[in-house]
């Protein structure tokens, strides 16, 4: 292979690419920039053989293959990809694959990091990447970013940006932004998002929920001990990210709460917080800066931008606060897993996990003044927990088996204690709050108070509906919560499947990651 | 035949109350001893007399404590109406209270009757808990006690964690629940949507005897309350279920016993009372609380308001 004579192709899967009329346009484009390569001396083409864009640009090179002498490589992550994949996308795949002139294998079986070391070998070998890259976190922004200062890239998201823009004279609801080279942005504004989390095996499922979104950037993840210690969460986001393909950086943060021993729920997660199942062994290591400064640099950069999700003990947002009141004012909102909601505690009558294991600092949060939206612990219940059936449906993908095999010892624990076998994912549902506005039915506007000061009440947080009439002169103090009542558990469900186990896209194709 | 004592604040629903009490020919009403809560005590005390002679009973009223334990009167809203029977000028007994003291009523007929007595407390405990501070030993001698109090395992109507008997005076909700004697609680979260009376059973109340009659109109301030507030037309009658829980065979169809902590504290959790039921565990708890009340989860709500109207009608 002579590299300054070789093109590799690198985009999102089907999920982030256009479709209809656009999508036909990016095709168009791609045969056009083909073609200019092979008339400046371009005859191989490395493609990542994966189903979206790469696949899409190597039944391009097929068509010019006939009138050039041209030859497509594929490079495959992993020995069997294909086979969690629907009939239709695997037949196509086997199709192309028979009609290179050659297909290098990376790895016999998936490991973590195969599809960086797919990347590298592309890039390592070429003088040119056209890509179609949106600016979002994911393994396409993995390449790009290891591409540059390497060889040449061509984005052809630049491109179809260019008639966005032409559309947008005519069209003033859509949003756009100044287009820069580092941070190239779609019509529809990202959302910025940092994840607080005591990665255990519900805050997993959150994880891979908000890295999966398109129009999420999660920048970044910052750790704390709760369901496991710190050590063990701070891995176990690693590993979740990882399963995702996906790099983000991860920031560990305190490791008690703020005036109490450390409370942990390892009997319902599992000794390492995700099942035990062998699941844990990140290569990539932690950042090595504090969650705290993270938190305060990240949201002094972009005022008013940042959303922070709290899936575990707020130990590290209550300590941003102490230490910086006026730069967390500008976060954007939070969005918190944290008490019982409507219903009863969990650990205790009264109190739920996440907020009795550090109350004090949940009291800094409610207290703070930052616009908060709460989902306590009585919306995972009932119809939204999955049941043995779901969790079938789930296993079919990689990330759905990954997901069902983190959360074993839950499922185990939920059974010895109910004799009912289900999974409940209350930060999966907080999350869904978060990014899948559609599956909320119902909220109400509160003032919350957490309290602190005696044992039996500790980590309670009495929800003050302003619009309850009570039959004793209460003065409701005017700090108010927006407290989750009611979501649609079978969207909820319905949204997740989606999201991470089987996809249905426009041919009627099932897609499976 | 059993033997009850009425412990109440005599708003609307304690008549209801009384009512059920009273026209039940299986049990031997001994008296009605009268607290503050909804109104003061000698208007509870006046409701209580009306009440009886509307139900033609001659069981004695004992007028008992003017003030919570604490003697601290919080403010709160007339849900029942100002004199706490709708203020329709219904209230003009003909008999009178007796000179002794509710406090003494209930000791001397407790040592008479030993492992007999059961009160019903449909009010702030105040009366209960002074006579359990003033003579424990004797006080353990009472057969039952069936409160009306607390949320159950609903939300608060006095705040949102607290509901309105114990938050009068919860200090003596607290002597009560540690004294030692059996208790069944009927918690507000029993008054749904079912238990309630709408505008069919109102009706037939006011088309019905004087005792409906009487009902209907008593009631009447607390409709307007529930239209004002939650825009229903419903009233609820939580001592009314309790009475039920204590006298109809049937009525209760399940309960959980708990440890059930009542919280004290002059702040946001004042008059709470936490409930560690003993059919689950708590991670953070350990299994050293010992049951201290049985509190009802489920009631038959269609016998509960046919019992009711046929009493009226």
């Amino acid at each position: 292979m002579e590299q300054n004579k070789t093109v590799c192709f690198n985009g999102h899967r089907t999920n982030r690419l256009p479709k209809g009329e656009k999508l036909k346009k990016l095709e168009k484009d791609l045969n056009m920039e083909i073609r200019k390569a092979i008339s400046n001396g371009f005859h191989t083409f490395l493609f990542g053989a994966c189903f979206g864009f790469d696949l899409i640009a190597a039944s391009q090179v097929l068509k010019l293959k006939k009138e050039n002498e041209i030859c497509l490589i594929a490079v495959v992550p992993f020995k069997g990809q294909e086979n969690r994949w629907g009939e239709n996308l695997r037949q196509k795949y086997k199709d192309t694959l028979t009609q290179c002139d050659e297909v290098i294998v990376m790895h016999e079986h998936y490991c973590p990091g195969c599809y960086f070391d797919r990347n590298k070998y592309m890039v390592d070998n070429s003088s040119l990447i056209i890509c179609y890259y949106d600016g979002g976190n994911g393994g396409t922004a993995q390449t790009v970013g290891y591409a540059k200062t390497k060889i040449e890239i061509l984005n052809l998201y630049r491109q179809s940006r260019a008639f966005f823009i032409c559309r947008v004279k005519y069209n003033l609801s859509l949003k756009t932004d100044s287009v820069s080279s580092d941070n190239i942005r779609q019509g529809v504004t990202m959302r910025k998002f940092i994840i607080d989390t005591d990665t255990g095996s519900d805050d997993a499922v959150a994880l891979i929920m908000a890295v999966l979104e398109s129009d999420i950037d999660v920048l970044g993840i910052t750790t704390i001990g709760g369901n496991i210690p710190l050590e063990q969460t701070t891995k176990n986001a690693l590993q979740t990210v990882e399963e995702c393909g996906a790099v983000i950086p991860v920031y560990p943060g305190a490791s008690k709460p703020l005036m109490r021993e450390l409370v942990t729920a390892d009997n319902v997660h599992g000794a390492d917080g995700m099942g035990d199942m062998g699941l844990i062994h990140p290569s990539r290591m932690p950042e090595k800066k504090r969650a705290v400064d993270f938190i305060l640099e990240t949201v002094a950069a972009n005022p008013d931008e940042i959303e922070l999700v709290a899936l575990g003990p707020v130990t590290n947002i209550a300590l941003a606060i102490m230490k910086d009141r006026k730069t967390m004012k500008k976060v954007k909102h939070i969005w918190s897993m944290g008490t019982s909601g409507f219903g009863p505690g969990n650990i205790t009558p009264v109190a739920e996990f996440n907020v009795f294991v550090d109350a004090e600092s949940y009291s800094v949060l409610l207290d703070s003044g930052i616009p908060i939206t709460i989902a306590g612990f009585d919306l995972c219940l009932g119809d939204a927990a999955l049941n043995p059936d779901d969790l079938a449906e789930l296993s079919v993908s990689r990330l759905g088996k990954f997901i069902v095999d983190c959360n074993k010892t839950r499922l185990a624990y939920n059974e010895n204690l109910t004799g009912v076998p289900y999974v409940d994912l209350p930060d999966a549902v907080a999350m869904a709050a978060a990014i899948w506005p559609d599956v909320v039915l119902e909220t109400v506007t509160a003032h919350c108070y957490c309290c602190t000061k005696e044992v039996p009440s500790y980590g309670q947080v009495i929800i003050c509906d302003i619009s309850a009439p009570f039959s004793v002169k209460y003065d409701i103090p005017e700090t108010f919560s927006t407290v989750v009542k009611k979501i649609d558990p079978e969207r909820f469900k319905k949204r997740l499947k989606e999201s991470i186990g089987m996809r249905e896209e426009l041919d009627g194709e099932k897609v499976y990651y | 035949m059993r033997k009850f004592i009425i412990d109440t604040d005599t708003g609307s629903d304690d008549a209801a109350a009384i009512i059920i009490a009273a026209l039940n020919r299986n049990i031997d009403l001994l008296g009605v001893t009268t607290v503050a809560g909804n109104v003061s005590v000698e208007q509870a005390t006046k409701n209580a007399l009306m009440t009886l002679e509307v139900c033609e009973a001659d069981a004695p009223v004992y007028i008992g404590a003017g003030c919570p334990l604490l003697s601290e009167r919080k403010e709160t809203i007339s849900v029942h109406g100002a004199d706490g029977m709708g203020d329709c000028g219904i209230i003009n007994p003909k008999r009178s209270a007796q000179t002794k003291r509710a406090v003494d009523f209930i000791l001397d007929t407790v040592s008479e009757y030993p492992d007999e007595v059961e009160l019903v407390v449909l009010g702030p405990a105040t009366n209960i808990a002074l006579a359990v501070l003033t003579d424990r030993e004797t006080m353990k001698k009472a057969k039952h006690i069936w409160s009306m109090g607390t949320p159950g395992f609903g939300p608060g109507n006095a705040t949102p964690v607290a509901e309105f008997n114990v938050f009068i005076d919860a200090e003596a909700y607290a002597v009560m629940l540690e004294s030692g004697i059996p208790i069944t609680i009927a918690g507000f979260d029993l008054c749904t949507g079912k238990t309630g009376l709408g505008k069919k059973e109102l009706a037939a109340l006011a088309g019905g005897n004087k005792i409906g009659k009487f009902l209907e109109r008593a009631t009447s301030q607390l409709l307007q309350f529930k239209l004002n507030t939650r825009q229903t037309y419903m009233v609820d009658l939580p001592d009314a279920l309790a009475m039920a829980a204590a006298l109809w065979d049937g009525f209760v169809l399940d309960s959980v016993n708990c440890y059930c902590k009542c919280c004290t504290q002059r702040n946001e959790t004042h008059g709470q009372v936490i409930f560690y039921r003993q059919d689950r565990t708590y991670e953070a708890v350990s299994d050293m609380y010992k049951a201290n009340a049985e509190v009802i989860t489920e009631v038959d709500e269609n016998l509960f308001i046919e019992k009711l109207i046929q009493l009226m009608v």
